[in-house]
């Protein structure tokens, strides 16, 4: 590691001559990636304040789309619809999406023999970078089908008195479509947050689990709750990343203002909302601004979820003492 | 056998099935590209590369337009996203202690977490609004800074994993820091850093989101240069698969498997490079 020992000298003071040069040579590619979220904060609060302006609070907690193109007097907005199908979306991801990641992280680094491993690791990469489009085009046209005729209708035929499946599945695109794509979408990213608390635990702990005889269902149990926190991080990861996925989404979610309890039912997210109708929306008074208030909440959801998973996983790296 | 030996039977069988549907999708994903893909492309011969797509209901047409895009937008955006994020990952592990060189590093990692359709509405706020116009430039903008973060992580990881012998082996030779970063640790570590590019390219070719409100949407016409419009492969997925037209869900599913298929080449590649792989 390089960065210990060269710390010295990159404190400007105490920098030698010679390095200035360097350092200030090198100073106006960073200051691009500084003016990036500068804009971003700048472009995101300035289009969004005349939405906030006009409509205040119920910006966020009325489900209205009313736009006009008659004028700004005409217009209502309110975000709950986008704000509701990105929570029920996500969280259905993250929850299908934790169980199968912990299988895998558990399946890879205890179960699988070498040659699978690696094979296994291979899928899961290629998962994680595949474009998301593809996912798109699969879950409109070969899950949706699939998930309408073996899972929403016998869940609506048979458990239709619950609230979650009380609809009629219409085209099959849903929350419940969405949800289990996203699912998908981001297992090898929550995978890939659990796996590495999961090698940071010391081998003394491991032998020790299993010296005192352990079955491999209670060594699993005791190495999880060794890794809690990466186990929370990689909840809220998954989460962030689900609530910001786009065009998959926008694709299976049937894109509808619903807040309905129905799984079963078409709705829309912020993201899926923004990417069928921003294009238009500079016909309407306030509609970009709306959306450009969308995407501000959903930003500040997803630095904060990101921020409390990093600092739960430094918890686990402090831990294990790297 | 007792109540924990059956217990762990159940879990391990169990553990075992789940991790095999966490991956099973992505296996029906590729096949379901394969199969609807190669019937399209059969079909419609090798002009599907290179002709134009076909109006509603006639046919299969072609989708040059939108490859030549999305190839022109990958070498265009690496142009200007590779340089930034090797001089900034430079940057971030030559000076570690100074607080302008940690804020590039958490910076640029955070950029993973600004959903990529914000990044879309950014550079149409701040370039396709100022300009009057979408362009392949905006387009390219937008995906350059989505790859940002890959390429950061991977050519920092690449630089700190380089000895620190190899340093002061340079500076004895009498080298300037500059030397020594681009002689020799850059030298060294090229694998990690040319994985990072892969990566980043990769990433950015099957981009969708940040180019909806940038590059304008013309699928007729090959982008000639940086102020044309232009088109992706995977904006023509997301704008066909949602047309009721039998044969453009059809042009959709050729296109799915030319996208795929670079794609795959880019990550065998990268994978022949370096064992593990993040993406």
């Amino acid at each position: 590691m390089g960065s210990g020992k060269g710390a010295a000298w990159s404190r400007w003071s105490l920098m030698p001559k010679v390095d200035r040069g360097f350092f200030l040579s090198l100073l106006p590619f960073a200051a691009v990636i500084f003016a990036v979220f500068a804009l971003l904060a700048y472009v995101l609060v300035e289009e969004s304040w005349p939405a906030i302006a006009r409509f205040g609070i119920s910006l966020f907690t009325e489900n209205v789309w009313r736009p006009s193109e008659r004028g700004v007097e005409f217009v209502r907005y309110g975000l709950l619809a986008p704000l509701y199908g990105t929570l029920i979306t996500s969280v259905l991801a993250a929850a299908l999406a934790l169980p199968l990641s912990l299988s895998t992280v558990f399946f890879i680094e205890e179960m699988a023999p070498r040659r699978i491993r690696d094979a296994f690791s291979s899928i899961i990469d290629l998962m994680a970078g595949l474009p998301t489009i593809i996912y798109g085009l699969w879950g409109l046209e070969v899950m949706i089908p699939f998930l309408r005729r073996w899972v929403m209708e016998p869940l609506h035929l048979h458990l239709g008195f619950l609230p979650t499946f009380s609809c009629d599945p219409m085209s099959g695109a849903s929350f419940l479509a969405a949800g289990l794509l996203l699912a998908i979408m981001i297992i090898p990213y929550m995978h890939g947050v659990i796996k590495e608390a999961y090698r940071q635990i010391p081998r003394t702990y491991r032998e020790a689990a299993l010296s005192l005889g352990a079955t491999r269902y209670e060594y699993f149990r005791i190495m999880t709750s060794l890794i809690r926190p990466a186990v929370v991080a990689a909840l809220l990861l998954g989460l962030g990343r689900a609530a910001s996925e786009t065009v998959a989404v926008a694709l299976v979610v049937g894109n509808a203002f619903n807040v309905s309890p129905c799984l079963l039912a078409p709705g829309y997210t912020i993201s899926s909302l923004i990417a069928n109708q921003f294009t238009e929306a500079s016909f309407f008074p306030l509609m970009e601004n709306v959306m450009f208030a969308g995407s501000l909440v959903l930003l500040i959801i997803g630095m904060v979820f990101s921020g409390v998973g990093v600092i739960m996983m430094r918890r686990v790296r402090r831990i294990y003492g790297r | 056998m007792d109540a924990r030996d059956l217990k762990e039977k159940i879990f391990l069988a169990g553990a075992a099935l789940l991790s095999l549907l966490a991956v099973l999708p992505v296996f029906h994903v590729l096949l379901s590209v394969i199969w609807n893909g190669l019937g399209v492309l059969m079909e419609a011969g090798p002009s599907f590369l290179t002709g134009v797509p076909p109006p509603p209901n006639g046919g299969l047409g072609g989708i040059a337009p939108s490859l030549a895009g999305t190839l022109l937008l990958a070498v265009l955006s690496s142009l200007l996203g590779i340089p930034l994020s090797l001089f900034a990952a430079i940057f971030a592990v030559e000076f570690p202690d100074n607080p302008l060189a940690k804020g590039v590093r958490v910076l640029s990692k955070a950029l993973l977490e600004i959903p990529s359709v914000v990044v879309g509405m950014l550079i149409y706020a701040v370039v396709v609004v100022p300009m009057g116009r979408f362009s392949m430039l905006a387009g390219s903008l937008a995906l350059a800074i989505m790859m940002i973060p890959y390429v950061t992580t991977y050519v920092e990881q690449a630089l700190e994993g380089v000895p620190f012998t190899y340093r002061e082996a340079g500076f004895a030779l009498g080298l300037s820091r500059p030397r020594v970063v681009f002689d020799i640790l850059v030298g060294i570590a090229r694998r990690g850093i040319l994985t990072g590019i892969l990566i980043g390219f990769a990433k950015v070719l099957g981009e969708t989101a940040p180019l909806l409100f940038t590059l304008g949407r013309d699928r007729y016409n090959v982008p000639l240069g940086p102020l044309d419009y232009g088109d992706s492969i995977s904006l023509l997925i997301f704008d066909y698969a949602q047309t009721p037209y039998a044969n453009m869900h059809r042009v959709a599913w050729g296109a799915a498997l030319v996208l795929t298929a670079l794609f795959l080449i880019i990550f065998l590649v990268s994978r022949r490079l370096t064992e593990e792989v993040f993406l």
